[in-house]
């Protein structure tokens, strides 16, 4: 992989934004913003600050997991937002990237951030033809408050070519095309177990549940039912689901639906 | 009873509470949301004139002792109470506007080629949330009348200079393509600023004159108040065009559903849509668009406007066809016992007037289709490829403006989004919830380059 040149990137930046080798770093405030082997990025004025969650853990399951973990807040140009020591929130880069199809890309904090004990990102990773501003992990790690304004530099651009030799036909991806930062939307863990065969798992509060087995033996035991009796049964589920006898996420529900 | 001293007393108390009941919420309001700046002055000077009538309670009660001075006092207390039940209905609804609850951007930019117009270079907006379905301009004369009767009772504050109130549906608080709506509420400012209320009724009672028979001079002034209410309506459409363009007039087509009084031709049945004008505060929908579309031919948005491929295009450009007996309908004025047809006539003789006046009025703004042909297929092409269009120039190095993001947004919003989400994997143009996730992101993407183009803007030109 090598490292692109200041160069390289202004003549990328200069292609229309329909061609797949271009780049876009919009709006760019500064000329000074190049350095020889990178580009600033300044930090965007929306934030999404980590709540404390309703119930003791944050349960990656619900379906409103991003609306009731955090708060959106919104610092205009000019003013400010306190980051509590030892605290973290997700902010976004002022810029919108447009990456190539064949560049990858990695943010870095600015040395003079980072010497303040501020951290910007744990995921810096960033996938050629990927578009959207940046969403910055920004956490302050420090044992004061920092206060941060939008509009500061705040992180560096790396750019490195690939292998990579053709566009793909589509764009692919939950997170194409964000301009604020915005809450992880992860595929429910038990989701995620049940791709690589994993058909039991612990649920907090709960216990374990045995999903392929229940499954298997539901099926089995309403097969050698009447439809008559069938159907008394799933209205009884329906009642004991219809006053909340069973939690929200319970595979239940699949099996009634 | 208590002494009438002593129930002064629980009256300036009562009222106090009930101020501060009021000025509360802006005291507290610092921290967690951010408003504009224009609320911020409104919350001031509520702050400011909730402290006043404090002190000047406070100094009243111990300088009036005698019988008669405490029954004056009693009526000015009263007297208060009313005006601060007048802004309370104003102040939540500004809290509740701040600015992750409003379409910031739009709006800032909106007040920004506002301010283009020499004669409103200070202007600025106070928006806040309504719980009706219509965007609603403030008459600034009323309240200020209310505020301002306030400040002159207990010496506090007058309402700032330059400031008005647009009240927008709450429920429309994050929507970009529909609040293109809002200039039309701009034009309510300007039209009451120029005093044109007064001027247009004046010459519409002299032109219904010369037309009818004033058997009941009542009427008479019904017919003027209706019919002046009827020219600000099409003042306000025709400010909202030439401010903003044809977005407006399409967002307009959209919100009312004008599409559906179209024929399969693309023509309106204008005897269907006469069926449902009836004697209204409000123009026929119909004429209102036919008047626009007039506006945008002189301000060179026709040939644009007849290639977008969209009903509500098609609603705009059928409506310039429409001819004024298209809108001379029987129900018209059935209430007032009135021949519809010379009242009508009058109407049509001074709607001239209403464009003369536009011009004046706008006199030192830059047509809202200048950088249409420099820019529109650019900013088309960065939203079909899922790309924030900030980052276009032109030949001089300048980048887009505001209008004409709107228009080219708005253009793609309702001729191309399947060109867009073509290129998205696992997106069908034809499922609702896909068309509506990725038709909120043109509008994020479009929110996000007015932010830029007018922070490039500010740069470029510091003094401007």
């Amino acid at each position: 992989m090598t490292v692109l040149s200041k160069k390289i990137i202004i003549a990328r930046l200069g292609l229309p934004a329909s061609e797949a080798k271009s780049l876009v770093i919009t709006p760019l405030l500064d000329e000074d913003c190049f350095d020889e082997d990178s580009v600033d990025l300044r930090l965007g004025t929306h934030f999404l600050l980590p709540q404390i969650p309703p119930q003791p853990y944050f349960d990656q399951s619900g379906s409103r997991f991003a609306s009731q973990t955090y708060l959106h807040l919104h610092a205009p140009l000019g003013d400010y937002f306190v980051l509590p020591a030892h605290q973290t929130v997700l902010g976004a880069t002022l810029e919108f990237i447009k990456m190539p199809f064949d560049l990858s890309g990695e943010i870095l904090t600015k040395s003079s951030v980072a010497r303040s004990f501020m951290l910007i990102e744990t995921a810096p990773w960033i996938h050629p033809f990927y578009r959207g501003c940046l969403t910055l992990e920004i956490a302050n790690v420090s044992n004061t408050s920092i206060l941060l304004y939008p509009g500061m530099p705040i992180g560096q651009l790396i750019l490195l070519k690939t292998a990579i030799r053709r566009p793909p036909e589509k764009l692919a991806g939950s997170y194409v095309g964000p301009v604020y930062p915005e809450a992880p939307s992860p595929a429910p863990p038990r989701e995620q177990l049940l791709g690589i065969g994993i058909d039991s798992y612990r649920k907090p509060g709960h216990g374990w549940v045995h999903e392929g087995a229940m499954r298997k033996e539901f099926h089995e035991t309403m097969n050698a039912l009447t439809d008559e009796h069938r159907e008394s049964i799933r209205r009884l589920l329906k009642l004991l689901d219809r006053h909340g006898c069973f939690p929200g996420d319970t595979p239940i529900h699949k099996l009634l639906a | 009873m208590a002494p009438l001293g002593d129930q002064l007393v629980q009256d300036a108390v009562s009222l106090a509470e009930f101020v501060r009941s009021i000025s509360g919420p802006c005291e507290r309001r610092g921290g967690t949301f951010a408003h504009r700046t224009s609320s911020e002055k409104f919350f001031a000077y509520i702050e400011a004139l909730a402290d006043a009538t404090q002190s000047y309670l406070s100094r009243r009660l111990q300088s009036t002792a005698k019988p008669r001075d405490l029954l004056q006092l009693r009526r000015e207390i009263a007297s208060l109470r009313i005006s601060w039940r007048f802004l309370h209905q104003f102040v939540k609804p500004a809290i509740d506007a701040d600015t992750l609850n409003l379409p910031d951007a739009l709006v800032q930019g909106l007040s920004v080629r506002f301010r283009e117009i020499p004669l409103f270079r200070e202007t600025d907006f106070i928006f806040i949330h309504s719980d009706r379905f219509n965007y609603l301009n403030v008459t600034l004369a009323v309240f200020k009348r209310r505020a301002d009767s306030i400040s002159k009772c207990v010496s506090g504050p007058e309402f700032p200079p330059n400031l008005s109130i647009i009240g927008i549906p709450y429920s429309q608080s994050s929507s970009l393509f529909l609040n293109c709506l809002i200039p039309h509420e701009m034009g309510h400012y300007v039209f009451g600023e120029l005093s044109l209320g007064i001027k247009f009724k004046g010459e519409l009672e002299s032109e219904l004159l010369t037309r009818i028979d004033p058997g009941n001079p009542s009427n008479i002034g019904d017919i003027v108040e209706l019919l002046a209410q009827w020219i600000e309506e099409l003042f306000c459409d025709a400010f909202a065009v030439r401010l903003v363009g044809f977005c407006f007039s399409a967002a307009f087509a959209e919100l009312f559903d004008l599409a559906r009084l179209l024929d399969e031709r693309g023509k309106y049945d204008t005897q269907k849509s006469r069926d449902g004008a009836e004697f209204a505060e409000y123009p026929p929908d119909l004429l209102r668009l036919r008047q626009q579309a007039m506006r945008l031919e002189r301000d060179g948005w026709w040939n644009e406007l007849k290639a977008i491929d969209s009903q509500y295009a098609t609603s705009i450009v059928a409506a310039k066809e429409l001819e004024d007996k298209d809108f001379v309908c029987p129900a018209l004025f059935s209430e007032h016992s009135m021949d519809p047809v010379p009242v009508i006539q009058s109407f049509f003789k001074i709607l001239p007037r209403v464009e003369i006046e536009l011009e004046q009025a706008t006199a030192g703004l830059t047509s809202s289709s200048r950088g249409w042909s420099a820019f529109s297929d650019g900013i088309a092409s960065c939203l079909e490829h899922g790309v924030v269009p900030s980052s276009l120039r032109d030949e001089a190095g300048e980048p887009s403006d505001v209008v004409t993001l709107l228009n080219s947004a708005y253009r793609f919003y309702v001729q191309e989004m399947p060109k867009l989400m073509l290129h998205i994997a696992k997106a069908d143009p034809a499922s609702i919830s896909d068309r509506m996730h990725w038709a909120r992101r043109v509008e994020l993407w479009t929110s996000k380059a007015i932010e830029d183009v007018l922070l490039l803007r500010r740069k470029r030109h510091p003094a401007a």
